[in-house]
């Protein structure tokens, strides 16, 4: 009996992992002042929503789909769960109305894909123009903040640190961890146990690699396809959640174009925009990756439109790498099969 | 047998899709705003509605051309302004160089970055829709920088022509200049789509590429000249919208790529690459323009506007789709009973063969 080896392989991983950690490294190296645990306090803070909306859109985009309507959706319920505390309802029966309503946009959304048969990115896109224009017509365009008062205790709650480490007496050396992070820990771990350990990952894969095949062998794609869509509103509402949570107010257009920085994160952690492959740990790590180039380059001082380019630039660097690491362990894969039929 | 020709009929009026919607909207707006009493059915307002969904045009044929190869372009509304502001300076009133420099370099620097595109989805295998997307936030980014937060202000006169330009007015209907280079863009798209080679190995890739490959067709050089054109008809595109608005700047089109989309998807092509014919896009713009036009006569509040746009995209896209579905099904009954019919034919004819 051949010696059992551990060997990890380079594709185990997921593919932003390698964007992910040279990105950090270099940020580390070259920035002063990125690697002190006041800034990865305020990078991880930041990108919660991102890392909950990812996660989300790699879930469609795993199923062939796309929802572009995810920006929208946090702006809606963001401000939904807002408008309800400025008149004095309860935290927690608002953020439920919050995301009841994130829901059952994404369930509007899955049934206009599924039963009318229009294709995802034109539906979720005039679903996002419907969504920001709710959240528009709410607000009458104008930032919602709140009163402080009893009801709005679990909003003070959930936006307090619930752990501080203290490395010095500066603000840079303080390391906080905020509930809002934990709750997108949470949230995500949750995802992925149910993802890895149900049905769910397996039929989103089968309905992404071919869509026809596996309604054939059984899969309602129907219900599973307006399910994942209420999934990903359901994240939407969470981040809007967030958002409002963090920020302590809420703008009406605080979702602008996050769903395309959550394409670029998914895309970024190895999924396919053809859909039937990807992962959601690369999703997160694409999500961090944003964050910290993001993160570093503003604390260099470098513009933000400067930032869009260097953006764009790794997006393409970040897909180049991905297809390196594919090919590597595809040649190491046939190579082994090559020696397993030789021995 | 007998209703084959009703058959014929119906597969005709399906395949009709774009315009049956295009009607539809417009009695939609004439009979809303006609019992607020406005008169929406004008001509100088068709004229109005036509002219501006002009410039649309030009952008709708070039994300056309690269959606019936199957791909997609993202970076449509940053080409038009990365271009546009970088040779700005030349178009300005007081510039020496002759209008025409500008205008050639701003139409090169499309077909360069185009040519980038394609490079990026042929040999380095990135998806359409990544590698186009971060082409749009290289150019929309570079822009920026290039520009900070100034903008170019008023242009030369004469090149202005192009997007102000009017030839003849018949009773209201003013014909402008955008709208004869629209109809010509669609005329010679159309020409080279539908009565050259070139154009058939465009539909064909985007049908079936590894079939398309291997029945001799260099997909990869049809695909990046798609993406070319597509960034040339952009920046084309550009030069039109800066000329109407007298003002060259980075954020010019922010979302002209969606709507190019969408008037692509309401004039009938499929996002699966190969189905579609280019007068469709004039439909889809109309279409998107006469929802604009419509609303904006009720003074429907802006927040109001994008939901019913959306909401009205949406069933757009829904009752074209539905409709090319019922034309392909009839169709393809139509094709089986064609077969029935010979192969019967040439059994009758075998039987009194041998008698």
């Amino acid at each position: 009996m051949a010696k059992r080896k551990i060997n990890i392989r380079l594709s185990d991983f997921p593919n932003s992992t390698y964007v992910f950690i040279v990105a950090f490294v270099l940020a580390s190296v070259i920035v002063p002042n990125f690697f002190t645990p006041g800034n990865i306090t305020t990078m991880l803070t930041q990108a919660c929503v991102m890392m909950i909306l990812s996660t989300a859109m790699s879930m469609c985009l795993m199923m062939g789909c796309i929802d572009l309507s995810l920006g929208g959706m946090v702006s809606m319920t963001g401000v939904i769960i807002a408008i309800l505390l400025k008149n004095g309802v309860h935290a927690g029966i608002a953020i439920l109305a919050g995301i009841v309503s994130g829901t059952a946009f994404g369930m509007f959304n899955g049934f206009v894909v599924t039963k009318m048969k229009v294709p995802p990115f034109i539906a979720t896109f005039g679903a996002s123009g419907i969504a920001q224009s709710i959240a528009n017509t709410i607000s009458q365009e104008r930032t919602i903040s709140w009163e402080q008062g009893s009801h709005v205790k679990l909003v003070n709650l959930l936006g307090s640190n619930i752990l501080t480490v203290y490395f010095g007496p500066r603000p840079a050396q303080i390391l906080s961890i905020s509930a809002l992070l934990l709750i997108t820990v949470i949230i995500i771990a949750i995802v992925l146990v149910l993802f890895k350990k149900t049905t769910l990952g397996s039929n989103v894969y089968a309905l992404g690699a071919n869509e026809e095949t596996a309604r054939l062998s059984g899969i309602d794609n129907v219900k599973w396809k307006v399910g994942i869509y209420a999934l990903s509103g359901f994240l939407a509402s969470l981040a809007g959640m967030i958002v409002m949570i963090r920020t302590n107010s809420l703008q009406p257009t605080v979702g602008d174009g996050l769903e395309f920085q959550a394409v670029v994160a998914a895309v970024l952690g190895g999924n396919s925009m053809k859909g039937g492959k990807g992962s959601v740990p690369g999703a997160v790590l694409g999500a961090l990756t944003l964050y910290t180039v993001r993160n570093a380059m503003s604390l260099w001082g470098i513009d933000t439109s400067v930032v869009m380019v260097v953006i764009g630039c790794i997006l393409v660097f970040g897909m180049m790498l991905n297809q390196v690491v594919n090919s590597l362990a595809e040649k190491r894969k046939l190579y082994r099969r090559a020696e397993g039929r030789e021995a | 047998m007998q209703n084959m020709p009703k058959k014929r009929m119906a597969a005709r009026l399906c395949g009709l899709s774009t315009v049956i919607i295009m009607v539809f909207v417009l009695s939609l707006f004439t009979v809303i705003n006609g019992a607020k009493g406005i008169n929406f059915l004008t001509a100088s307002n068709i004229s109005t509605i036509i002219n501006q969904a002009s410039f649309l045009v030009i952008v709708g044929i070039g994300q056309a051309i690269v959606i019936l190869v199957g791909g997609i372009n993202l970076s449509m509304g940053a080409v038009m302004a990365f271009t546009t502001v970088l040779c700005g300076g030349m178009l300005l009133k007081g510039s020496a160089t002759n209008v025409l420099v500008p205008v050639i370099l701003i139409l090169g620097m499309g077909a360069l970055i185009g040519f980038l595109n394609g490079i990026m989805v042929t040999r380095l295998n990135i998806p359409p829709f990544i590698a186009t997307f971060a082409m749009m936030y290289v150019c929309r980014g570079l822009a920026w920088v290039y520009l900070r937060n100034r903008v170019l202000y008023s242009l030369n006169e004469g090149f202005r022509k192009i997007a102000t330009g009017r030839l003849i007015s018949i009773g209201g209907f003013a014909v402008t200049a955008p709208m004869v280079i629209a109809g010509t863009a669609l005329l010679l798209f159309y020409l080279i789509l539908k009565r050259t080679t070139l154009g058939r190995k465009i539909y064909f890739t985007g049908a079936n590429p590894t079939a398309a490959r291997f029945s001799g067709i260099n997909t990869e050089r049809i695909t990046i000249l798609v993406y070319i054109l597509s960034s040339v008809m952009a920046a084309f595109a550009g030069l039109m919208y800066v000329a109407r608005l007298n003002s060259a700047e980075p954020g010019l089109a922010g979302k002209a790529h969606f709507e190019a989309i969408t008037i692509s998807l309401i004039g009938g092509f499929s996002m699966a690459g190969g189905y579609g014919n280019i007068w469709g896009i004039a439909g889809g713009a109309v279409v998107v323009y006469t929802i604009q036009a419509g609303m904006n006569s009720l003074q429907l509040p802006s927040e109001l506007q994008t939901l019913v746009n959306g909401a009205l995209i949406i069933i757009a896209v829904f009752v074209n789709q539905f409709l090319m579905n019922k034309k392909m099904e009839i169709e393809n009954d139509l094709c089986e009973e064609l077969t029935v019919q010979k192969a019967k034919k040439k059994a009758d004819k075998g039987m009194e063969d041998k008698g």
